[in-house]
């Protein structure tokens, strides 16, 4: 650590010894091959490609077989698909789709007018929700009045109906109703031997998904910034899924990837806002927290470079303590919800200095990169939720009464927009005493959020913990859901809520949507409407589901472990799914099904950035003093889709003008300073040109073709390919003739302008190799390149260029 | 959701023609308001929060000191007006006097809008596509998709409701100290990165080979990013006219200025038909009297920069303004000084075509908005209160992209009316 002496002040809060948890390992033991193995085995084989599409979904099933299995019920015996319709498809096809959908949602869900009654459905978009319907239907399908069956006439009108009459009694809608009734009373469910998962992969099929050293390369580069190291390849050329799984385990227990996935997280919680100067620490009530600013209270101490690093750790630690809380609990192994319910936060020495927490014993009291569980005294800590940070972030007020930190963590905890529900019109004059509690199109919302808020009664609105004796009665009471808070649980209301919703499956699935979010960059698809290619699309949308479904429930059989989660969703064809492999021209039937398909957004500024620097070796960057161009607000951050976390909060992921031109000075920029020093490297410290020199031309001066320089000059483009857009080509593939045919011609009319004098010999100062890029120290005379007689190195600068600004590249 | 390709197919089965000179108007639909062969810049003004009308353009004013919970706390007599024939009044706050003493002629304002809702992201959506439930762009993004969605800036967003449904790209244009260097991506100083025919046969592959990907991939999703990444590539030298036509920023002082005035930037070097231009600080829960003012300061100077900019291009007939909010906000004060949210709100506009110095709408003294006969725009007490439906089938018309296929494609609920001449 650089700034070690100024930072010795805060040796005194460290007394008691502390026994460090062992982190993951980050070597490969035999042991590790052996079990990866085995669990690539269950993933699917490289030679069985389709076990490997089914991956996700087995590692998700084996919860939901399980727990059917103990409940001791013996499964009915299926019948062949084609004489069966199954309870389950009768049910989507002839009775919710046509009929309950367009008549009775929307009244009869949790917010809507019926929802006291005892049929309530719940929106198709939410978990197991056709399931849950069917049981909903089935329910109300066992009531009878005067011997007839309650939900038969209801919509006739013959039994009092808020909706009044809906349908007739000769009616289709009628009739599939009555059959429905009849299947739900027959006592043996129609199940039929066509079960989901096989239809879900048979939607895949002629689809081209990612082979495993694709699929490894993708996630590498994109949770680790890395390509694959030649073991892993190694590995993966063994092993196929199994070694698939060794890399993941590589990658997620890297340094790199827990940075990516703190910038995952704030794109969701967005603190960062708070970076820079002393931004976060003033958000602290000096009051409650007189501690925080320690390091800035020492007037004795000269305003040196340790005393401007040191305000840096304490503000930045602080910033970011929701997301290294998020990074602590997934480094550590620990269940993934304890990001909301842990009765500690990670602290690290800075943090826990701010906060007054001297119990903790540090294996290096200066080392903010070091976090251990730390407890301050009188908060009732929940994780992420009790931060300042996320409380500052999503702030309340006195009228707002934490309603809004009510909607965010329904959003993200909960896989519920609250907003949503409110989408309908309302009228303004409705003159309804307290409208929140009593007027239905105020209480849609506030019947889900206020008890929440509620939950949330005793953070102020500078997000300190500040207890109340009584929460407001014109809201409803703190709670969850139908739950009120109990008594003896009011100081630690958030804690309680938090533990609630860990063992609600609206939690897995919220998280896996998330995650989903983040690794695929686009959300789930939305349940379609009624037009073109309406069962394609629907089917594509069941299939969705019913992965997020069975991951979710995968999740939570394995300890809400977010590796785990991260590796299921990596394996799926969601992520894996790169073009289709077909020799006919797809249908449009086949093309609908596949809508919700393919990583289609260009990276992040954040993604390209790393992806640059591991495939080029190098930072695109002004000097090696400044930095990057894509991480830099004041240059290409926000222009590039980026975000601020602060007023620019939502990414921009479809190009524009703007990209295009950023995408093209980016290629040429690196291009130019990257070519020529590589060639100053030894060929096993290249990152760009391992199989070629500066003096290697395919053709000598007597115009004579040299077959193994060409060979040379292929497999450094083989290689390219492979780094810059992961494409296996062989050596006499087309894809490398036109590759190698592109070259020759940069190279010859490279050659032409310089014997017309259009460009020089020399290679342009800022092109030379005569720099080291990360030190900026300039290389012994001897090592530089400066020259290029032949064009030799700049024919390799345009094809570098073209590798860099390809779609192939910038999207990954 | 349509795709862009579609929508290009649309357009050639109409005969619509996305020009490749911007400045040829392609309004071919039906009656615009625009002058043959003008091309409209259509800016979409956003404060953002819910702003208070009764502190702007739709004043209450209290009776007494006495009175009992007033909607504002400044005095009836104190709300001004630019003569006595004008229609036109506002609140005694912030910048409003500067503001609607100088522009009052060429503004049209709408009091009693009804939203329907007092959620942020719903009002917003409803105010800025015409629609309530999610799935509508924005008019901004049906505008540049109906005559700029050929331009590689076509709509230029700074905020507000910017969704495009995918049929045109979006463009964040803040900062742009750097406009400059990625204006000419092929230099390096005052030479090429790359020998002239080398650039050239390297253009000339990246299309070829975007169009084997295309035929390889094949899957929707990728097919259409491909067709986004050629779409944005082939304005790629474009920005070098925006570069050249961008004013010193540091002459304004708002940034609502800057950002109209990049806008126009835009529009002048013809790569630019829309625009959202945003103001926050509008969400006054507390405090609300001055921190409403600060935030119609803030919009109301900034307004002002930008119709001085638009003076100084010399487009007045060209350029639309539409400003909006969320919603509006309570008639009361709640315990903490401030304002709740409110589904009644104003919307206003200035520009061409727009006949000023109007109101229509209105509201009572409970905020609550009056119906208006929609032939004859008075107030009807069996008439209908205006929605934001209403003045988008209105803008669509104005506009003359009413009749377009992507219209059809996302209708409107309710009729045009004749609000702005």
């Amino acid at each position: 650590m650089k700034h070690r002496s100024y930072l010795k002040l805060l040796l005194p809060v460290c007394l008691v010894i502390w026994a460090c948890e062992s982190p993951r390992s980050n070597q490969i033991s035999n042991d590790q091959v052996e079990a990866g193995i085995e669990a690539g085995a269950e993933a699917g084989t490289e030679t069985n490609p389709e076990a490997g599409r089914e991956a996700g979904a087995e590692a998700g099933n084996e919860a939901g077989t399980e727990a059917g299995t103990e409940a001791g019920t013996e499964p009915p015996v299926p019948i062949p698909p084609e004489d069966c319709v199954s309870d389950l498809d009768f049910f989507e096809t002839k009775v919710w789709r046509p009929v309950i959908k367009p008549l009775c949602l929307d009244c009869h869900n949790p917010q809507g007018a019926a929802q006291s009654t005892d049929m309530v459905y719940v929106s198709e978009e939410q978990m197991n929700a056709l399931e849950s319907n069917y049981e909903a239907f089935a329910d109300i399908a066992a009531l009878d009045r005067d011997g007839s069956a309650i939900v038969l006439l209801k919509p006739l009108n013959q039994l009092a109906h808020g909706g009044g009459r809906l349908i007739d009694e000769d009616s289709e809608e009628y009739e599939a109703l009555r059959e429905m009734v009849e299947r739900t009373r027959a006592g043996e469910p129609v199940i039929c031997d066509d079960d989901d998962d096989e239809i879900d992969s048979e939607l895949f099929n002629g689809v081209r998904l990612l082979s495993p050293q694709e699929t490894a390369r993708r996630a590498s580069l994109s949770l680790a910034g890395r390509l694959p190291t030649q073991e892993e390849i190694d590995l993966i050329e063994q092993h196929g899924w199994g070694g698939v799984e060794l890399t993941l385990n590589q990658v997620l227990s890297s340094e790199a990837f827990y940075r990516r996935l703190k910038e995952m997280w704030n794109d969701i919680l967005l603190t960062d806002k708070y970076m820079g100067r002393n931004n976060a620490i003033d958000l602290l009530n000096a009051d409650r927290f007189p501690n925080a600013r320690w390091h800035l209270n020492l007037e004795d101490q000269p305003r040196d470079e340790d005393y401007w690093a040191a305000i840096d750790y304490a503000n930045t630690s602080l910033a970011r303590e929701a997301l290294e809380h998020i990074a602590f609990v997934v480094r550590n192994g620990k269940p993934f919800h304890e990001i909301i319910t842990s009765d500690y936060m990670a602290m690290n020495p800075f943090t826990a200095r701010i906060y007054g927490v001297d119990d903790i014993a540090w294996e290096d009291p200066l080392d903010p990169k070091e976090f251990h569980e730390g407890r301050a005294a009188g908060i009732p800590h929940a994780g992420i939720l009790s931060s300042p940070m996320f409380l500052n972030r999503f702030p309340t007020t006195a009228t707002n009464r934490n309603r809004h930190r009510a909607r965010i963590f329904f959003k993200l905890f909960l896989d519920l927009d609250v907003f949503k529900l409110a989408e309908r019109p309302i009228d303004p004059t409705s003159t309804v005493h307290n409208p929140t509690m009593n007027d239905p199109q105020c209480s849609i919302c506030h019947t889900v959020i206020d008890p929440v808020a509620g939950a949330f009664q005793h953070w102020d609105e500078q997000g300190s913990f500040n207890f109340r004796d009584t929460w407001y009665g014109d809201m409803r009471a703190p709670g969850f859901m139908d739950e009120e808070l109990p008594f003896e649980e009011r100081t630690a209301s958030l804690r309680w809520l938090t533990l609630k919703v860990a063992a609600d499956p609206r939690f897995d699935r919220s998280i896996t949507r998330l995650i989903y979010q983040a690794l695929i960059g686009d959300d789930l698809m939305s349940a379609p409407q009624e037009g073109d290619q309406f069962e394609a699309r629907e089917r594509a949308f069941n299939a969705q589901q019913r992965f997020v479904d069975q991951v979710a429930n995968g999740f939570r059989a394995n300890n809400h472990d977010l590796l785990w989660l991260i590796k299921a969703i990596v394996r799926s064809p969601y992520y894996r799914a790169n073009g289709l492999e077909m020799d006919r021209e797809p249908m449009a039937e086949e093309l609908a099904q596949w809508s919700n398909l393919g990583l289609d957004k260009p990276l992040t500024p954040e993604q390209l950035n790393r992806k640059l620097t591991a495939t080029t070796g190098a930072r695109w960057r002004p000097n090696h003093y400044s930095q990057d161009y894509l991480l830099d607000q004041g240059q290409y951050k926000l222009l590039y889709g980026g975000i601020d976390s602060d007023d620019v909060v939502d990414r921009i992921r479809t190009p524009n003008g703007i990209f295009s031109n950023i995408q093209r000075r980016m290629a040429n920029e690196v291009s130019c300073k990257v070519s020529a020093y590589d060639f100053t490297k030894t060929p096993e410290e290249r990152f760009l040109f391992p199989w070629v020199e500066t003096s290697y031309e395919p053709i000598d001066v007597n115009g004579f073709a040299i077959p193994q320089v060409e060979e040379l000059i292929r497999n450094n483009l083989k290689h390219l390919a492979w780094t810059m857009w992961g494409e296996r080509h062989e050596l006499d593939s087309p894809e490398v003739d036109e590759l190698f045919e592109l070259w020759m011609d940069f190279w010859r009319l490279g050659q032409e302008e310089i014997e017309a004098g259009t460009v020089p010999t020399s290679l342009h100062w800022s092109c030379r190799g005569a720099w080291n890029l990360t030190t900026g120290q300039g290389l012994p005379s001897e090592e530089q390149i400066t020259r290029d007689d032949r064009f030799v190195i700049r024919a390799w600068a345009a094809m570098l260029s073209v590798f860099l600004n390809d779609p192939a590249f910038l999207y990954e | 959701m349509m795709n862009r390709r579609d929508l290009l197919k649309i357009a050639g089965l109409t005969g619509l023609s996305f020009a490749a000179e911007p400045f040829a108007s392609s309004l071919k639909f039906s009656k615009t308001a625009f002058a043959e062969g003008q091309t409209p810049l259509f800016l979409s003004v956003h404060a953002g929060g819910g702003w208070d009308p009764t502190s702007f353009c739709d004043p209450k004013g209290r009776i007494s000191d006495t009175q009992a919970d007033p909607v504002n706390r400044y005095m009836l007599d104190d709300i001004r007006s630019p003569s006595a024939s004008s229609p036109i009044r506002w609140a005694p706050m912030g910048q409003n006097e500067a503001f609607f003493q100088a522009h009052y002629d060429k503004i049209l304002v709408l009091n009693g809008v009804d939203t329907s809702t007092n959620n942020h992201s719903t009002g917003t959506r409803y105010l800025n596509s015409g629609q309530l439930e999610e799935g509508h762009p924005s008019f901004a993004a049906m505008l540049t998709a109906n005559i700029g969605a050929n331009l590689p800036l076509g709509y230029i967003t700074n905020g507000g409701y910017d969704i495009t449904r995918g049929v045109v790209p979006r463009t964040r244009l803040g900062s742009l100290g750097v406009i400059a260097k990625i204006a000419e991506p092929d230099l390096d100083g005052d030479r090429l990165f790359h020998a002239e025919s080398v650039n050239a046969r390297m253009d000339e592959f990246r299309n070829s080979r975007l169009e084997r990907l295309r035929g390889r991939v094949r899957l929707p999703k990728i097919t259409q990013s491909l067709d986004d990444v050629f779409l944005s590539r082939s304005g790629q030298n474009e920005l070098k006219r925006l570069n050249e036509n961008l004013p010193d920023l540091d002459l304004f002082s708002t940034s609502l200025g800057q950002q109209g005035a990049i806008a126009l930037a835009g529009y002048r070097s013809g790569l630019t038909v829309a625009a959202n231009l945003s103001v926050g600080g509008f969400d006054t829960h507390g405090n609300h009297d001055v921190a409403q003012a600060a935030a119609l300061d803030r919009l109301s100077s900034g307004l002002m920069e930008v119709w001085a900019e638009v003076e100084r291009h010399g487009l007045e007939d060209r350029v639309v303004i539409m400003v909006n909010s969320d919603f509006g906000r309570t008639p009361r004060y709640n315990e903490g000084n401030g304002k709740d949210h409110w589904s009644i709100t104003s919307v206003f506009f200035m520009g061409g075509g727009i006949q000023g110095n109007r109101v229509i709408g209105a509201t009572d003294e409970g905020v609550n908005a009056l119906p208006i006969n929609l032939q004859s725009l008075e107030l009807d007490p069996n008439g209908v209160k205006i929605t934001p439906a209403h003045i988008h089938a209105s803008l669509r018309q104005h506009f003359g992209i009413d009749q377009s296929p992507l219209s059809a494609h996302y209708p409107v609920q309710e009729q045009a009316l004749n609000l702005f001449s």
